[in-house]
């Protein structure tokens, strides 16, 4: 099997495990539809401003979360989560999204521990999504520097 | 790349449309979308923003895409204003709220369609082949 073959299954096979474990949804495979010619980086860009977009809301969480009980800006913290929730669901993180819905259920009971948890969980997955997507482009990368084309998933 | 809704789409002129947001990963991805159908894309943050360019005379696009939750002024709020402005294109919205309340109330507030988030080339295509 050639070194393209190669890559193009492992790029398949490593691709297909992120939607088995609920990593990415459909919503994916439909921004990958919206790729072509005369967008040729358009998942890459999409991507990479979830990236920048994220990290800034993560800040934000923390910082409103910083302080104790009495003081917390849950408007803050619900604005924060709202835009994070739309931007996973726009993307297909359908992990990321799932905690940002329970969140929810913690920032409205005015939960402060329970809005710490969901914030080091939707880190924890936001990360794993994050290195995940980072290595499905490397992957790419590889394919296109060996002269082979990016399979299309069905 | 040829416009998948058929030659219709790509004649003479192409139409326009307007991405109204808060969320820069959605609007992006919408802008995508409507390009993709061959639309000539504008975007803007908020619907205080569309509001304020149709008030000065300066919107004239052929649909308008817009969140139903912005900071400012919210999607029900600017469509509303927009209605009164005699704005007629099409305006759709996309929201988080997926319960039969909420979709009565942004239905009656003016819109033409309403999804529920996240839009994609699945929902938009049956929205704008049903013209």
């Amino acid at each position: 099997m050639d070194i393209v073959n190669q890559l193009q299954r492992q790029y398949v096979d490593f691709l297909s495990s992120l939607y088995r474990e609920g990593l990415l949804d459909d919503q994916f495979l439909q921004i990958q539809k919206l790729q072509d010619e005369s967008n040729p980086d358009f998942v890459n860009e999409v991507v990479t401003l979830f990236f920048e977009d994220s990290e800034k809301l993560l800040h934000n969480l923390a910082i409103a979360l910083s302080v104790d009980q009495q003081h917390v800006d849950y408007q803050k913290v619900d604005a924060c989560v709202h835009q994070f929730k739309g931007s996973s669901s726009s993307i297909g993180a359908q992990r990321v999204r799932n905690i940002c819905v329970s969140f929810r259920t913690c920032y409205d009971a005015k939960n402060l521990e329970g809005c710490l948890r969901c914030l080091q969980q939707v880190k924890d997955e936001y990360y794993l999504v994050k290195n995940k997507l980072q290595t499905l482009f490397r992957l790419e990368q590889q394919i296109v520097a060996a002269g082979g084309a990016i399979p299309i998933m069905g | 790349m040829a416009s998948p809704l058929g030659s219709s789409m790509t004649s003479a002129k192409r139409q326009s449309a307007l991405v109204v947001d808060d969320d820069p990963v959605t609007r992006i991805i919408t802008r995508g979308l409507l390009n993709y159908f061959g639309f000539e894309v504008s975007t803007l943050n908020d619907g205080i923003e569309v509001v304020n360019m149709y008030e000065a005379g300066k919107g004239h696009f052929d649909l308008i895409i817009t969140d139903m939750e912005m900071p400012v002024m919210n999607g029900i709020e600017a469509t509303k204003k927009l209605r009164s402005l005699g704005v007629g294109c099409k305006i759709i919205g996309v929201s988080s709220c997926d319960d039969e309340t909420s979709r009565r109330h942004f239905l009656e507030a003016g819109l033409d369609h309403l999804f529920y988030k996240p839009l994609n080339v699945t929902k938009l295509q049956s929205c704008l082949e049903n013209n």
